[in-house]
C-alpha cells in the first residue's frame, strides 16, 4: 500500500513536469491593438511583380508597408495597424533603363534611378483610401489600370 | 530480496530524474543564448560609442562632421573617420585626392582598383557581432553602422510623402558638387542629445547590398522608415536588392518617386542601438512612437520630444 501510493504521487509528479514543459512558450505575443493586413495587387490586369506598398494614417504618425511579390504582401499584427483609415502608396520600378554593373555598385557611369510605372494618382497623388477595420479580414484588392 | 531492492533505482524514478534534467536543460538554454546575445549587443553598443567618439574626434580636427556621402562612390564618412579609430594605415592607403572621374577614369572610385586594398578589409569596430558578416562584390565587405541621413531618401529629398526634410548630421554630397557638404554641432539645433548620429544596419545577404557602407547609398539611414520595419529598403536596382522579409530583410527597387533609402535594422530582440549626437548610445524600441523617431532624426526639425 505504501508502495503503491509513492508511485503514484511520482507518476503525478512526472506528468505535472511534463504539463509544465509543454506549456512553457506558449501565449500569443500582445501587439497592442495592431491588426495584420494583407492582400492582392494587379497592375494592367496582371499581378504586380515586384515593388511596394505603403500605408500612412491622415496625421501621418501609423505607417506600416510590405515588399510586394507576385501580386501579394502580407503584414503581421506586430507591424500592422490600429483601426482607421490609411492613404495607400504602391511604388514598382521599371528598370528598362538601368545597367547593374556586376563588379561592384555604382561603377556604371553614373547611377541611374528606374522609372516609376504606377500612376501617380495611386503614389505621390495618391487618393487611394482603406478602412482597416476590427471585425474584418483586412484583405485588401488594388487593381491599378 | 527486500535489501536488492532499497540498493537499486526503479525504471520509473530513473525516467523521472532524466525527465528533470531535461526539462531543467530546456529551461536554461534559451536564458544562456539569451545571455550570449545580450553580450554581444553589448559588444554592438560598445563599437558604436567608438565610432561615435571618433566622429567627435573629426569634428576636433576639422570644426565639421565628415560628409555623409561624396555621391556614390568616392568615399563616405566611414573612410573620413578611420585615423581617429586607430586605422590610420587604412586612411593612408585609401585614395583621398580624386573626388569624381576624370577623363574616365574609375580607379578612383571605392570599388576602383585603387581603393580594393582598402574596401575588402573587414573593420572590426564596424561589424555587429549578432549580424552574420557579408562581402557581396568583390570581396568588398558590408558593415552594421550607418550614419543619420535624415528623415527623407538618401539624397535628403526636401519632402517625401509629406514629411519635410528638417536637417541631419550628416549631409550628401551631390555628384560634382563643388566642395562637400558638412553637417557640425552648430547646426544640430534640437540638442545634441535629442539627434541620432548613428544607427545599426543589417549586412545583406548573398549580393545584396544592404550594409556596403563604403558605397555611398548603403552608407545612410532614414528615420522616415522605423526601425526594423516590415516596409521595404529600396536599392536602385533589384541585382543588387534581393527580398528577405523572413530573415529581417525586405526590399523593394528604387523608383523616381520612391527613393532610395535604408531603414535601421539589427538582430537585437525588439529594437535597434542608435548613437546620438552627443555620443551616449542608446537603445531605441522598434515599438517607437513614429512620430519621436522621426524627431530625434532631425537636427533642426524644433520639435518637443521625451
Amino acid at each position: 500500500m505504501e508502495f503503491m501510493r509513492f508511485r503514484r504521487i511520482e507518476r503525478l509528479g512526472f506528468l505535472c513536469l511534463l504539463a509544465t514543459a509543454l506549456m512553457s512558450g506558449c501565449g500569443s505575443p500582445d501587439t497592442g491593438g495592431k491588426l495584420a493586413l494583407s492582400g492582392s495587387i494587379t497592375f494592367q490586369g496582371q499581378p504586380l511583380k515586384e515593388g511596394s506598398i505603403e500605408f500612412t494614417s491622415d496625421d501621418g504618425n501609423q505607417q506600416t508597408g510590405a515588399a510586394i511579390e507576385d501580386g501579394k504582401f502580407s503584414i503581421d499584427a506586430i507591424h500592422g495597424l490600429l483601426p482607421g483609415a490609411y492613404t495607400v502608396r504602391i511604388h514598382s520600378a521599371d528598370e528598362s533603363e538601368v545597367h547593374a554593373n556586376e563588379e561592384a555598385p555604382g561603377m556604371e557611369s553614373i547611377q541611374q534611378t528606374a522609372t516609376e510605372r504606377i500612376p501617380a494618382e495611386y503614389n505621390v497623388n495618391s487618393k487611394e483610401v482603406v478602412q482597416v477595420k476590427e471585425d474584418s479580414e483586412n484583405d485588401f484588392v488594388f487593381d491599378i489600370p | 530480496m527486500k535489501r536488492q531492492k532499497d540498493s537499486g533505482f526503479t525504471l520509473v524514478e530513473l525516467l523521472v530524474v532524466i525527465a528533470i534534467i531535461g526539462i531543467l536543460v530546456a529551461m536554461l538554454l534559451p536564458a544562456v543564448q539569451a545571455a550570449r546575445e545580450a553580450a554581444r549587443r553589448m559588444q554592438c553598443g560598445n563599437n558604436m560609442k567608438q565610432i561615435a567618439l571618433a566622429t567627435h574626434n573629426y569634428h576636433d580636427s576639422y570644426n565639421v562632421f565628415p560628409t555623409g556621402a561624396y555621391s556614390c562612390c568616392w568615399g563616405t564618412w566611414q573612410i573620413a573617420i578611420q585615423p581617429y579609430e586607430e586605422n590610420g594605415n587604412l586612411y593612408d592607403q585609401y585614395f583621398h585626392i580624386r573626388k569624381y572621374d576624370e577623363n574616365g577614369d574609375s580607379s578612383y572610385r571605392y570599388g576602383g582598383s585603387r581603393n580594393r586594398p582598402v574596401t575588402t578589409q573587414r573593420i572590426s569596430a564596424h561589424t555587429c557581432p549578432s549580424d552574420q558578416p557579408n562581402a557581396p562584390i568583390s570581396g568588398i565587405t558590408s558593415h552594421n553602422y550607418a550614419a543619420n541621413f535624415g528623415n527623407t531618401g538618401y539624397s535628403q529629398q526636401r519632402s517625401l510623402n509629406g514629411v519635410l526634410f528638417a536637417g541631419a548630421p550628416f549631409l550628401f554630397t551631390p555628384y560634382r558638387a563643388s566642395g562637400a557638404k558638412h553637417g557640425k554641432f552648430a547646426t544640430v539645433t534640437d540638442g545634441t542629445s535629442n539627434t541620432l548620429l548613428f544607427g545599426e544596419v543589417l549586412q545583406g545577404i548573398g549580393r545584396d547590398l544592404r550594409g556596403f557602407t563604403w558605397w555611398g547609398d548603403a552608407s545612410s539611414f532614414t528615420v522616415y522608415l522605423r526601425p526594423n520595419t516590415s516596409q521595404p529598403d529600396r536599392i536602385y536596382t533589384s541585382y543588387y536588392c534581393q527580398n528577405n522579409p523572413r530573415r529581417g530583410l525586405p526590399c523593394a527597387v528604387a523608383t523616381s518617386t520612391n527613393p532610395t533609402m535604408f531603414a535601421a535594422r539589427s538582430r537585437h530582440p525588439g529594437g535597434v542601438q542608435t548613437a546620438l549626437v552627443d555620443g551616449s548610445v542608446s537603445f531605441v524600441a522598434e515599438t517607437i512612437e513614429l512620430a519621436i523617431w522621426r524627431a530625434k532624426g532631425t537636427a533642426q526639425g524644433g520639435e518637443a520630444i521625451q
